[in-house]
């Protein structure tokens, strides 16, 4: 046990910290809305690097600083974190039967995504990752979009809408809803960029990065580490002061309150609810971007699975729908596996143990009972 | 100022307002009384855009806003104040407010109507930092007309404002009510159950029984009508 507290650990555990606090707060924020798991959000963060590294470059270095190309990467997750909640998550408020279309369409692209894997087998070569680079990927990633706006323009959600009649929905069909939007993000980021491991290219990571800024104990903190700390940590307090300061930020509490009567008192409740996945996936971005340099090599369509998972644990952790509450989950987690080796096991294990004597996690209220 | 004709609601299946007509002039409170379940807080929903009539039509100041958002009929100075008074319980009272103001640019306007609302209800001046869930009904009653004021409607819409009050404090909100109508020219539509009292603050009234207008009329006539002091006066 105790050659596990090691400075080289504790780095470790807050850079964990870090990663899963910026990821939890997304989870969080959009569950305190619209009562809904976004499992989408692991992929936002998994986007987030993607979108980097294009503008630094994918094959070769395009001399851009990956400073610089934070600021697009947080831009389109955001876009794209506000079109899943536009194409999905709204036909799923509205009743719409898109979101069951979207569902299921995730499921075929699994579907076929692991039939290429199956035919293939080799995918650093697959003959359709070659493909997917080029026109034919490109061409897939635009159809998605279009078709969306296809489905839904309309007021009850357009062609699909009118021929198949409205859907019921419940928690489970947000739960399948909410698992086909990460499942089509992740198969349309490997049907275009394939299912390779990568790295930013060294030429736009900036040298200090990779040097010592400190030491902790015998442990050098490198920069990428303090920068990310000291990233998370000012995201969160400016995070804190939106939320807890600014009218967009009461409306969003409001909205978590009482969604009717904020319409009411001139609340447009889908763009605050938009807003809310804007912030999320722009966060869940810095952490995709900040994360990969950090570990180097792990930027793939799958990277966003663990990450997401142990942050979702975080903000459950820490309450489900309380925002400081994902915070100090991230951070429980992050700890929890960088002091015991990276373990998967061990965090959630922690997290049903808390939750059986705190079933709404460590800072969730009981229910207010509302007047 | 606001009209409806023969408008329809369903909630599914359930046939809710079965061809409601009704009109509100500049400068009236309006009351609608009837039993529980006749419709009345449907009603209201509907002209504020929270549900959408099947059929019929519903003018406001000569336009069409059956088919508007509930944030741009909030825009266009027409504030509902929903029953059970639905106060954000998280929120502190000046955030209610805040709420209330969320559409309005004018900085310096908000602040002079916040002032006043604080002078008509002192009792949330005291309170401003307090939470919302953590006032009295009475007190919660207030903050949610002054959280409406603060939209700075020309028509206020309010459901059932002496649910569950004592009578004292019923008789307090009714004498604002009167005030606001009287001293500020604010058109009031108000839905009520507890009859007697409303047809004394109202100039005219509608009856509902069951989705439909059963009858309307001057408010004195109708707190002298046999049928209605039966069927709604009847404990006076
Ligand atoms: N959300 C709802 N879903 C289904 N039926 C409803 C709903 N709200 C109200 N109703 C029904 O519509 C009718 C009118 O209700 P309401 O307008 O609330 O009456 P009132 O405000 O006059 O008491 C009642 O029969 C009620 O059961
Ligand atoms: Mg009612």
């Amino acid at each position: 046990m105790a050659d596990l507290l090691t400075p080289e650990n504790l780095v470790n555990a807050l850079s964990l910290g870090a990663l899963y606090a910026l990821i939890a707060v997304g989870y969080t924020m959009v569950y305190g809305i619209i009562k809904l798991i976004n499992f989408a959000h692991g992929e936002i963060y998994m986007l987030g690097a993607f979108w980097a590294l294009l503008v630094v470059g994918m094959e070769q270095a395009t001399g851009i600083n990956l400073f610089v190309a934070i600021v697009p990467a947080m831009l389109l997750c955001a876009a794209v974190g506000m079109t899943v909640d536009w194409s999905a998550y709204l036909s799923l408020r509205r009743r719409l039967p898109l979101a069951d279309g979207l569902s299921i369409g995730g499921l075929t692209l699994l579907g076929v995504g692991a039939i290429f894997y199956k035919l293939t087998g080799d995918t650093t070569h697959a003959w359709y990752s070659e493909a997917a680079h080029g026109v034919f990927g490109w061409s897939i990633v635009a159809l998605v979009p279009v078709v969306m706006l296809a489905l839904s323009i309309g007021e009850k959600g357009g062609m699909l809408g009118r021929s198949l009649g409205r859907v019921s929905s419940d928690r489970l069909s947000a739960l399948i809803t909410a698992i086909g939007m990460s499942l089509i993000l992740q198969t349309l980021a490997q049907l275009v960029w394939g299912a390779d491991y990568r790295a930013f290219p060294q030429e736009s990571i900036p040298a200090w990065m990779n040097e010592p800024s400190f030491h902790l104990g015998d442990a050098p903190v490198l920069g990428k580490e303090l920068t990310m700390w000291v990233v998370a940590l000012a995201m969160m307090a400016g995070l804190h002061l939106l939320v807890s300061r600014t009218k967009i930020g009461t409306a969003m509490r409001a909205c978590s309150m009482d969604q009717e009567t904020a319409a009411l008192m001139g609340i447009s409740v889908d763009r605050v609810i938009a807003f809310t996945f804007l912030i999320g996936s722009g966060m869940a971005a810095v952490a995709g971007v900040l994360y990969s340099v950090k570990v180097g090599g792990n930027i793939s369509f799958r990277m966003g699975y663990y990450p997401g998972l142990l942050a979702f644990a975080a903000a459950v952790l820490g309450g489900i729908g309380n925002i400081r509450g994902a915070m100090l989950g991230g951070v429980l987690i992050g700890f929890l596996q960088g002091f015991t080796g990276g373990t998967f096991t061990i965090p959630f294990l922690v997290m049903i143990l808390v939750l059986l004597v705190l079933p709404r996690g460590i800072l969730g209220e009981p229910q207010a009972t509302r007047a | 100022m606001l009209e409806l004709k023969n408008v329809h609601v369903h909630y599914g299946k359930i046939h809710a307002l079965k061809g409601v007509s009704l009109e509100v002039r500049e400068g009236e409170i309006v009351t609608i009384i009837g039993a529980n379940g006749a419709g009345k807080s449907t009603t209201l929903k509907t002209i504020s855009g929270l549900l959408r009539p099947t059929e019929g039509e519903i003018r406001y100041e000569g336009g069409p806003i059956h088919l508007v958002q509930p944030s741009d009929i909030v825009a266009r100075g027409l504030c509902h104040t929903p029953e059970g008074r639905r106060i954000f319980p998280e929120l502190t009272v000046h955030e209610n407010l805040d709420m209330g103001a969320y559409l309005r640019k004018d900085k310096s306007g908000i602040e002079k109507d916040r002032e006043h609302v604080y002078e008509m209800f002192p009792i949330l001046a005291e309170r401003r930092e307090q939470h919302g869930g953590t006032l009295s009904g009475g007190e919660q009653q207030m903050l949610a007309i002054a959280r409406s004021i603060m939209s700075k409607p020309r028509l206020l819409m309010l459901d059932e404002p002496s649910l569950g009050l004592a009578p004292i404090i019923v008789q307090q909100i009714f004498e604002v009510i009167a005030r606001l109508n009287r001293e500020e020219g604010l058109t009031i539509l108000l839905v009520e159950q507890n009859a007697s009292l409303a047809l004394k603050t109202a100039h005219r009234g509608y009856v509902f029984e069951t989705g439909t207008v059963l009858m309307s009329d001057e408010a004195s006539s109708l707190a002298a009508n046999e049928q209605v002091r039966a069927a709604y006066l009847g404990s006076d």
